[in-house]
Order: C-alpha cells, then structure tokens, then sequence
C-alpha cells in the first residue's frame, strides 16, 4: 500500500509469501525498490507516476525485495481509503529468463533505447495514422507549426494524428499515409533541407494494417557531399582530357612506329611523356615520372611538360634534362616539383642512341627477344639547381624495339604483396617480340594477370618506339 | 633527454637508436604513399634530435627496406636537402639486390655530395 506521495506504507502477507519482508523500505518512495540495475524501469516509473492521472499504471520492473533484484509485473492503482489519497501497488513475479512477459518487457526496452537514441527520426503511427510513439529527432526535423506558423511543443504530438500536422512539404507522405501505402520511400525538400522519409507498414494477416514506422532522415549533407562529388569527377574527366590533348600533341616521325600506354592511377596522374623531331633529323624521346599520384602529381606535369616544350630542342640529352631541371626548379622552387626523367636521342639513321637519366630507370633496348638494359643514374630533377646528367651513347646495328617505362610498372604489385618486377617486365618485352606482338599490350596483359584482384598502386606509362619496317 | 622518434605501420618499420655520437636509422619493409607523412614528420624529429645530441653520423640501414614510394623518396630528398646547414653527415646501407635502392640512393647521393655516402648499391 501506497500514500498519496507514492511511499510504502506497509506490504500484505502474499507479498512477505512471495519476496520476503520489505524491511527499511516502510515510509520509503516506491520507486526507491527499483533494482539499481533497472535504470531504465525506474527512468519509465519515474515518468508514469509524474504524468499519473489516475489510470492504472502497468510497468515490467526489476525490484529489490529480500535481499535480491526480483523481476516483476508492477501494476498500481488508486484507492480512496478515509478521504486519503492512496494507491496500491500489485506486484507479480515473473519469471525470469523463461517469461513472455519479461520477453516482451526486453524487448520494449530495447527498441525504446534503439528510438530515444537513434540519428534518424522515428514515429510509429496505428492504422489511423495517430501517433503512438516518436522519438525527439523525429519532432527536431519535421519543424511542426500550426497554421498560424506557431511551433509546436513535442507534448503536443501525442495522441494527434500526424497527417494533418505535417507541413506542406510533406504532402506526398500525407498522401501516403492516407492511402494506406505499405511501404513508400519519399525524398522531402522543407526548409533548406533533404529529407528521406522511408515507410514500413506492419500487417497481421487477420487484422490487417496494424501500424506504420516512419524514417526520417536528414540527407542534406549527404546530398551536398555527391553534389560535390560529381563536380570533382567532371572536373577530374576535364583535367584528364586536357591531360590526354597535352600528351598526344605530337608529331610522329616517320620511320619509326611509337605506341603509348598511359594507365594513371586515377583520371590524371604523374606520368608524363613526348616525342619529338630535333633539327638534325633525329627522334627524341622524353619520360618523366611526378612524385606522388592524383591532381598534384597531374598539375606538376603540366608544369613539367611546359617546360620542357621550351628546351626539348636543346643539345644533348643530358643538356636537355639540366636545362629542364634548371628551370623547374629555379621557377617553381616553393612547390618542390620533384621527378625523375630520361631522355633518348635516336639518330635520324636509326644507328646511334644517346640518352641520359635523371634517377629514371633505364630504357629497354631490344635486339631480337634479347633485352638490353641501358645505363641509368643521375640525381632527381626539381630538387636542386646546377645538376648534372650523365650520358651513354650506343650503337645499334640491329635492333628491335626500344622501351621507355615508368617504374610504376615493375612496382605493381599482386594481393600476396610481391611486385610485378623488372625480370617479369623483361620477359614480358622478350616473349612479345619473339611472338611478334605489340609490346606494350603484351607488358600491360601480363601484367592485370600477375596483379590479377589487387589495386593498381602506381600510375603506369609504356612509351615503345621501333623502325617502321619491323 | 632527447628522445628519438620511431615509426611502426602495418608493413613498415623505422626504428632509431645512438651509439655515441651516431644515430642510427633502419627501415624495413613497404614504404608505401601512406607512410610518407609519418615517414617526414619522423626525419625531421631525428634531424632536430641530431642537432641536439652533437651527432656526427647518421646510419641509415635499408637493407631491409622493400619498396620506397616516390612520396617516401621526397621525404629522404627533403631530409638531405637540409643537410648543407648542419654538422652531421648520412650514410646509407643498401640492399645490392634491389634495383630501386640502386637508382634512387644514387640520385640521392648527388643532392648533397660529400655529405651522404653510399654503402652496397653497387
């Protein structure tokens, strides 16, 4: 038995029959019994006996009574006794693990945890579209008002039926819900805002549309993101066709037949190459390779192609390289462009080659299904000025093919983290001659089969020149 | 007292310890594009540590060193571009196996010679 306030005024006999004496809880608040371990029973006790108006409250709770936590159906009920107020509270013991009631009691306590605590808004509304539950981030974002614009207090959903609360906006849902739709997915401009409102009817067989759970999320930003994301996938697709105009303005000279692969690693990459035509007739080949991959790399290679358009024609190849590093890295000092490089000069009678590297590797020669690694070393360009490329010269009585690469081909590597390799790239080059295909799609399938699932990690460049009539 | 930084990834390791007035540096592993940043904040940590201590020599051991990104490469440019102004000198230990040790240290040496010495490209 209760008082007016809610204190234990004593227990009968059933209940010492059933949890044992109550002991210090005599002229203590009922809610003081609740278990320690039932925040959430006693948060809900809380609540209903605040808003008591005098319906009988039926709450699952777990008490301490007798020394132990005890779960039990709580139901209390008001009693007029002498003029007083009082109220009796009728507590049956469940049964623990093996009872619906507690089954039912979990259940609902978690889903109220899952609703109070979820980002997205929830309401539950009964078959004739009347609010059941709600949660307060379904009240924050529909931003209700009355018709006059007044807000309205959460208090006042209860009990009311959503769809003449909803604000214009929301007129496709009103629609819905009126409509009965099972389940509906409905996109919501209101204020400034994307709202995604999702609908899932709940139907007993018998019974029909029992009730509907409404989702209510806010996609703004969501929205904002792909928005976004789309303007940098065009920009991207731009920046890459500038990229593919840049590297393919060139003349071919003839006698010689050149083939280009270019695979960046994303739309544009840090791999830049060119050939040219010099003045005594000879062919000049040109490859570099930016540090890092993406807009970075691909922007320090339109730098870098720019420069070197305005000394490509300049003396020996390793003149050409100190000329580029020169000027990259007395311009553009502060954006430390670093790449490495390797130029090759074939003689207009296809017998001499001259090259010079600048930390590249070494170009391929191929003389029959025999590959030739020509010398490499020099330091890097864009890190210091007044450098020093070396140069070889090699004759070639009977060649082939000559292959520039990047090193972003040996470095691929396959999901057990080995790499493609310079010794698979060689046979790669070898077996495409003797076969007599085309080099650089032969490099390339190769290689997509060695690295198979695994991610390209590198941007790729295959730059192949051989005399025509091979 | 100073304390010398250290970098432990998924496949990458940078370890550091002294011995006297030498520093040593060994990393191992995969130096991915992901481990540039680390890979600079830790050099530039060891070149203060250097200054600090009065270290004469910097080994650095990468004979365990697998693979280098370009990005990680131009941390190690960064680090010997800034050894002009100091008092200690780099020498590296390369895996003569490995091509990529081969072409880049030698292109790394050139940036500061006299200052950086390496030991097993060849």
């Amino acid at each position: 038995m209760l008082d007016g306030r809610y204190h234990v005024l004593g227990v009968d006999a059933a209940f010492r029959t059933l949890f044992g004496e109550l002991g210090p809880m005599v002229g203590r608040p009922f809610d003081e019994m609740v278990s320690d371990r039932d925040r959430r029973g006693a948060v809900a006790l809380s609540q209903r006996l605040t808003r008591h108006h005098g319906e009988v409250i039926d709450l699952p709770l777990v008490i301490t009574a007798g020394g132990r936590d005890r779960f039990v159906r709580a139901r209390i009920a008001a009693v007029v006794a002498s003029g007083d107020a009082r109220f009796v509270a009728y507590l049956e013991p469940g049964e623990e693990q093996d009872s619906l009631t507690y089954e039912l009691a979990l259940a609902r306590q978690r889903w109220s945890a899952i609703m109070q605590r979820s980002d997205e808004g929830i309401v539950l509304v009964d078959r004739d579209g009347t609010i059941l539950q709600h949660n307060l981030r379904f009240f924050e974002l529909m931003r209700f008002r009355t018709a006059h614009g007044v807000s309205l207090t959460e208090a006042a959903l209860e009990g009311r039926r959503l769809g003449p609360l909803l604000p214009r906006a929301f007129e496709q849902l009103a629609q819905a819900l009126a409509r009965g739709d099972d389940d509906f997915e409905l996109s919501v401009d209101s204020d400034g805002r994307m709202l995604e409102v999702e609908g899932r009817t709940l139907r007993f067989p018998l019974r029909g549309r029992v009730e509907t759970l409404l989702l209510v999320r806010d996609v703004s930003e969501q929205r904002q993101i792909e928005q976004r994301d789309a303007i940098i996938q065009l920009d991207l697709e731009q920046a890459a066709a500038f990229q593919t105009a840049l590297l393919s303005r060139m003349r071919w000279p003839s006698g010689l037949d050149v083939d280009v692969a270019y695979r960046p690693l994303q739309r544009v990459g840090g791999d830049v190459y060119d050939v040219a035509i010099l003045p005594d007739g000879a062919t000049r080949m040109f490859i570099a390779d930016a540090t890092g991959h993406g807009v970075t790399a691909a922007l320090s290679t339109m730098l870098i192609k720019s420069e070197y358009d305005a000394v490509k024609l300049v003396g020996s190849p390793s003149e050409a390289l100190a000329a580029l590093n020169e000027r990259i890295t007395r311009t553009y000092a502060r954006l430390a462009v670093m790449f490495t490089a390797a130029i090759v000069d074939i003689s207009q009678d296809r017998r001499l080659l001259r090259h010079a590297c600048g930390g590249h590797p070494a170009p391929l020669l191929c003389t029959g299904p025999r590959i030739v690694e020509l010398a490499e070393g020099g330091p890097f360009l864009g890190v210091a000025m007044q450098q020093r490329y070396p140069e070889w010269t090699t004759e070639i009585e009977a060649w082939h093919s000559l292959v520039l690469v990047t090193d972003g081909v040996s470095e691929q590597r396959n999901a057990s983290g080995a790499q493609f390799g310079d010794d698979r790239l060689r046979t790669a080059i070898s077996e495409a001659v003797e076969r007599g295909r085309k080099i650089n799609a032969s490099v390339l399938s190769r290689l997509d089969a060695y690295i198979a699932t695994h991610a390209q990690t590198d941007d790729i460049t295959l730059l192949t020149v051989q005399p025509a009539h091979t | 007292m100073t304390e010398l930084p250290s970098h432990v990834a998924d496949a990458f390791r940078a370890t550091t310890r002294r011995d006297g007035r030498t520093l040593h540096l060994d990393l191992a592993g995969n130096a991915d594009i992901q481990v540039a940043e680390p890979l600079h904040d830790l050099l530039a940590k060891l070149h203060a540590a250097a200054a600090e201590l009065g270290i004469a020599h910097v080994a650095v051991d990468l004979r365990e060193l697998e693979f280098m990104s370009s990005s990680c490469l131009k941390a190690l440019v960064s680090w010997v571009s800034a050894l002009q102004d100091t008092d200690y000198r780099i020498a590296f230990r390369a895996n003569p196996d490995l091509r990529w040790q081969r072409r880049s240290l030698g292109a790394l040496q050139t940036i500061a010679p006299g200052l950086v010495t390496v030991d097993g490209a060849t």
